[in-house]
């Protein structure tokens, strides 16, 4: 029975991948000239771009063999993703439900959008995607190569994007945490982890020691912070104006903002002499202090932003990020965002709905990893996941996203969500299933 | 010893990321269900409606005007937001170089509403509602007792001139 349901998902996860690769023939790769330049110049530190991803991208080159690479990958990424249901102890049809639902989010407009897009964001997504996978297996079948593939995966996803490369020695820490020091019924296999996470754990301080070193735009997106965050808020305003910002830098944006002069209004800001001068004496450290010394804005801005600018509005929160997708009606308007399904389900059109999904899958969430639903190991890997998730959404906020392309950095961490909350989805139905079927045998 | 402190870490963890997770869904879906109930938008309506003219844009001392020609002209509402947009946009219209009193019918959601163009600055008005990224056509007819026709070379038979919008 067990069989015919994996032989069936595996069947329309070749039908996924196939899909995947015919619909990124049909468009052309999308080149963005203001990102998509740096991939292809790699360098090992202080490129503008993480080295993984500007070795592939250099190593190749040609942009059609790039897209469609990135397609197969995502395509097998969420292949692997849809089967683990059927490692975990799930009745073979609730698998094959699960299954399905997440081939439905992997094929979504959303996700084979970005597979067209020659920047990092489609590997990064499907390298997080067999993160999900791997872990889920590690927590259920603990076999060093599951071990080990895991591992590797996280490097290549701290050397896909340098925020990930930040942040990726958090999930080793948890690794660590949960199945080495915490796990009393593992002795024999202990040598073999702690070797492992170990050198995880080195290889992961020198991506950090990479990721700190990489010059992605820090004047640009301070300029950003500065002009769209904290200039709106009167007292964030006063401390900027205290740090020295130049006042004339503000009215350079307000003037590229009210019409188009040829640059954006933060590019505008980065290029004037004033502003560089501010920032070359001192101004490169003003975002971590402004962070030191405000601790409420450090802690909920991200998440309650109403709260802390008193706005009456998330749109600026990592929570909107997490809710809106990729795609504005702008990019709705190209010929890559016309592939997939629409997934009306996971990706909402309407703003309110948005919130409402992205809030019940908190709801479901917070349930779930307190419950005694599913096996603890579960419970800890959903824990580690999101914790990662939202640490690199706060990164993300903190030093990057912007009301423009918040949707963009927090898209991820919004995956991830939603990704997770199939899996409890699923491990609740599967388990009410079960206590039904003991009801009705009584 | 190291064994116990994880357990303890491990046990707080999940309370308190639980506890957040819990307290934070409820915030947002109030919010969700807030927005949904007064329709109100977080996003600026000015920002995010705009009106499409089947004409090109002409500029005066760098102020755009549009020409809208005798006959049938389809003017586009778009909404570029994910949010419902309600409101009303107005346009302020002047009559065609042969200061003609034209009428113009603005023919919207079945139904025809008829203006008479004097020859100062006029407003008509049209209602909005659109859905999240939303298009619409609305038809703006101007009847001309005659033909306007400039001496210029330029061919069109002009109906009236646009010279703003506003959504509210």
């Amino acid at each position: 029975m067990k069989n015919k349901y994996l032989i069936l998902s595996i069947l329309i996860g070749l039908f996924s991948i196939l899909y995947k690769i015919t619909n990124i023939i049909k468009i052309p790769p999308n080149f963005d000239y203001y990102d998509s330049p740096s991939y292809f110049n790699f360098r090992v530190l202080g490129g503008v771009r993480m080295p993984l991803i500007t070795l592939i991208y250099s190593n190749i080159d040609k942009y059609e063999i790039i897209t469609l690479l990135q397609a197969f990958f995502s395509g097998i990424a969420w292949s692997i993703l849809a089967l683990t249901f059927y490692v975990l102890k799930i009745k073979p049809i609730v698998s094959f439900a699960g299954s399905l639902v997440i081939y439905s989010l992997g094929i979504s407009t959303q996700i084979v959008f970005l597979e067209s897009y020659l920047m990092a964001e489609s590997f990064n997504i499907s390298m997080m995607v067999l993160i999900i996978a791997l872990s889920f297996i590690y927590a259920v079948r603990r076999k060093f190569g599951i071990l080990f593939c895991l591992i590797f995966s996280l490097i290549c996803f701290g050397n896909i994007k340098s925020v990930n490369g930040l942040l990726v020695w958090i999930p080793i820490m948890f690794l660590f945490g949960f199945y080495v020091f915490n796990n009393r019924n593992a002795k024999n296999f202990r040598k073999a982890q702690i070797i492992t996470l170990s050198t995880s754990f080195i290889i992961s301080l020198l991506t950090l020691f990479i990721s700190i070193n990489i010059d992605a735009t820090p004047i640009l997106n301070t300029s950003a912070i500065i002009n769209s965050r904290l200039w709106n808020v009167e007292k964030w305003k006063e401390k900027t104006i205290e740090a020295g910002f130049p006042i004339e830098s503000r009215r350079t944006f307000e003037r590229y903002s009210s019409a188009n002069l040829g640059l954006p209004p933060d590019k505008a800001v980065s290029l004037q002499e004033d502003y560089i001068n501010w920032y070359e004496n001192g101004g490169d450290n003003f975002l971590v202090k402004f962070l030191i010394f405000n601790p409420s804005y450090t802690l909920f801005g991200p998440i309650l932003t109403p709260a802390v600018t008193l706005n009456n509005s998330f749109n600026q929160s990592i929570i909107y990020g997490h809710a809106a997708g990729i795609i504005n009606y702008e990019n709705k308007q190209t010929i890559n965002a016309q592939l997939g399904l629409d997934n009306r389900l996971f990706w909402p059109n309407e703003r309110a709905l948005k919130y409402m999904f992205i809030g019940l899958c908190y709801l479901l969430l917070s349930f779930l990893i307190n419950s005694k639903l599913t096996d603890p190991l579960i419970s800890k890997t959903i824990i580690y996941l999101l914790t990662f998730g939202f640490a690199l959404s706060y990164i993300s906020w903190w030093f990057a996203s912007t009301p423009n392309d918040i949707a963009r950095h927090q898209f991820p961490t919004g995956v991830l969500i939603r990704v997770i909350s199939i899996f409890a989805f699923i491990i609740v139905i599967n388990n009410q299933k079960f206590s039904l079927t003991k009801f009705s045998s009584r | 010893m190291l064994d116990n402190i994880f357990v303890t870490i491990a046990k707080f963890s999940r309370l308190t990321l639980g506890i957040c997770l819990f307290i934070l869904s409820l915030i947002v879906i109030a919010y969700a269900s807030y927005l949904l109930k007064i329709e109100v938008t977080e996003s600026e309506p000015k920002n995010n409606v705009a009106l499409r003219f089947p004409t090109a844009t002409e500029y005066v001392n760098n102020d755009p005007f549009w020409w809208l020609l005798n006959g049938s002209n389809n003017i586009r509402m778009i909404n570029f937001s994910d949010e419902r947009m309600k409101g009303v946009f107005t346009i302020k219209i002047y009559p065609n170089p042969c200061k003609d009193n034209s009428v113009v019918e603005v023919i919207h959601n079945n139904e025809t509403n008829k203006s008479i163009i004097k020859p100062n600055a006029n407003s008509i008005t049209i209602l909005a509602d659109l859905k999240p990224y939303q298009s619409k056509d609305v038809n703006l007819r101007v009847i001309n007792s005659k033909s306007c026709f400039v001496s210029n070379g330029d061919n069109r038979d002009f109906g009236v001139l646009v010279s703003s919008w506003k959504f509210r």
